[in-house]
């Protein structure tokens, strides 16, 4: 039996041929799909490489039900291990992109590892200079400020 | 990350900064409170912090505290890990995160929600004389807020618990002094503070039950209960409750004295006396544990469980004296060494299946020292005081 396929096309026009179960680990997608059969379905604010990252995730982590059982592709502590490696491999700026597509797209899984990869950087970071500069964030606070909320707490922040 | 406009995808939106944020260690959120006041203010919002708690209520963990005499003046060092469950033959945990230090003090005796409190001397502005202050601390996120002076001229003798009042979502210390009057000691001044309110300050409050106060005390629904001597008693032997709502006392006789080796648990959401079932501590040579539950308290009633030790409590336990941590649901009674031994070990009596398991604690090796206190039910609490 033939896999139905959709299409997803990426801001810029980049279409992608995806199994419908791949894609429908998106709980937009799975609306999309339902409500506008056979449709291309445009993503506007998701770039190529984006779009391309969000589908192999999806890839690898469709459950396969049409081959008898419910097994998954891969075992839980395999995929745990591949989600590790898959968000270290990203940049800092990249990752960014994919947690909002996982955010924009509702795919709960993506959107966990992505957050626990963000969420370990800025832990890893030494101080709140090192957090604004990863994450390019502006400074809105005066120095007395930053002090007050220092002066709360044990940690050296 | 939330003033990038690199592309054209949205910024993440606040549910995807809280997912971000409820992953975080507690020890990094005071260090992104000063990261921006986006941040900021997410991060101390009761949505947020609420939502910290349920999850972190929802795998409760082993908090240990040590005194270390190494720094100078002392400290107390908190060091966590995760709560067995179900603990089996021979197993171990590793308590590998160390959390916050504070300064040396008289000793921290309960914790209310993740927060401690504790009384220290500090000296104020325009005092010449250290005072005694309690002080509220978290020992996951380090934050610590030492209180107002109290509404008193009695430099000791100071008694502070902290009580979360779950209705109007309160943490409520209630503090008083002892004094001498006619030969006899009671404690006076009894007085409230409401944390959370913008100038902080104590009010007295009236109590008609003349009693010396203890350091045995836990804070259960919205009542703070803590054992303490009736006047002309050289022994406790009622419970003082003291309703956080109304703020009113009561108290419940237990009728003998309450032994030392008791603790104050929540049993079922009801306040119970675990005590050695002997009349010493609770050592190798314990035969069983007596529970008390509180049936009326009103009418001064309790219920009695007795859990008898089986056998093998003999070969578990080596030559020392044990203090109950407490319980753990309302199967397992959990026993620590008073003084630190390396390898240092929790027991857990699971009183249904009768066994006794040994349960190593790996990771505080670096941490020796003579007192050590073992904390169940740790819940990491994120909340701004």
């Amino acid at each position: 039996m033939s896999k139905k396929m959709i299409v997803l096309k990426s801001s810029e026009g980049v279409s992608f041929v995806v199994e419908e179960a791949v894609a429908r680990q998106s709980k937009i997608i799975s609306f999309l799909v339902e409500e506008f059969p056979d449709r291309e379905l445009p993503l506007t604010n998701m770039t190529s490489e984006i779009l391309r990252k969000t589908i192999e995730y999806c890839k690898k982590h469709v459950v396969e039900d049409d081959g008898g059982g419910d097994s998954s592709s891969s075992s839980s502590g395999d995929l745990k291990e591949w989600d590790v490696k898959f968000v270290a491999e990203i940049d800092q700026p990249r990752l960014m992109d994919l947690l909002m597509a996982a955010n924009y797209l509702d795919i709960p899984s993506l959107l966990d590892v992505t957050c626990q990869k963000v969420a370990d950087t800025i832990a890893a970071c030494n101080d709140e200079k090192e957090i604004r500069a990863t994450f390019n964030i502006e400074n809105d606070f005066t120095e007395e400020e930053v002090e007050a909320i220092r002066m709360e707490n044990q940690y050296p922040i | 990350m939330t003033r990038r406009h690199r592309n054209s995808l949205p910024v993440p939106d606040d549910l995807a900064m809280e997912e971000i944020f409820s992953k975080l260690p507690s020890k990094a959120m005071a260090r992104c409170r000063c990261v921006c006041k986006l941040w900021s203010s997410m991060l101390c919002s009761q949505d947020f912090t609420d939502s910290f708690l349920t999850k972190s209520c929802a795998r409760p963990q082993l908090l240990f505290v040590r005194e270390n005499h190494i720094v100078r003046g002392g400290e107390f060092i908190f060091v966590s890990s995760p709560q067995p469950e179900n603990p089996q033959e021979n197993s171990y945990v590793v308590a590998s995160n160390p959390l916050a230090c504070f300064p040396r003090s008289n000793g921290f005796s309960g914790c209310t929600n993740g927060f401690f409190c504790y009384v220290a001397d500090r000296t104020l502005k325009g005092l010449k004389k250290p005072v005694c202050v309690p002080v509220i601390c978290n020992p996951s996120t380090g934050q610590s807020l030492t209180l107002p002076r109290l509404n008193s001229r009695e430099r000791y003798g100071v008694e502070s618990y902290l009580g979360y009042e779950p209705i109007a979502k309160e943490f409520k210390v209630l503090s008083m002094n002892s004094t001498c009057v006619n030969d006899e000691w009671i404690s006076v001044e009894h007085q409230v503070l409401t944390l959370g309110t913008k100038k902080l300050s104590w009010r007295l409050v009236k109590c008609c039950i003349p009693h010396l106060p203890s350091s045995k005390w836990i804070c259960i629904s919205g009542v703070l209960y803590y054992a303490a001597r009736a006047i002309g008693s050289l022994v406790e032997s009622m419970v003082v409750c003291f309703d956080l709502r109304s703020e009113e006392f009561s108290s419940v006789e237990f009728g003998k004295a309450i032994p030392r080796s008791t603790t104050l648990i929540n049993y079922g959401g009801k306040l119970g006396l675990l005590m050695s079932g002997d009349s010493h501590d609770v050592t190798r040579a314990s035969t069983s544990f007596e529970l008390w539950v509180v049936r009326d308290a009103a009418r001064h009633e309790w219920s009695k469980h007795v859990y008898v030790l089986p056998p093998s409590w003999e070969n578990v336990v080596a030559a020392e004296i044990m203090y109950i941590a407490g319980m753990v649901g309302t199967n397992e009674i959990v026993l620590s060494p008073r003084y630190q031994n390396v390898p240092y070990y929790v027991i857990y009596y699971n009183v249904e299946r009768k066994t006794i398991i040994k349960v190593g604690i790996q990771g505080l090796e670096a941490f020796q020292g003579k007192s050590f206190h073992t904390y169940l039910n740790y819940v990491e609490n994120v909340k701004v005081l």
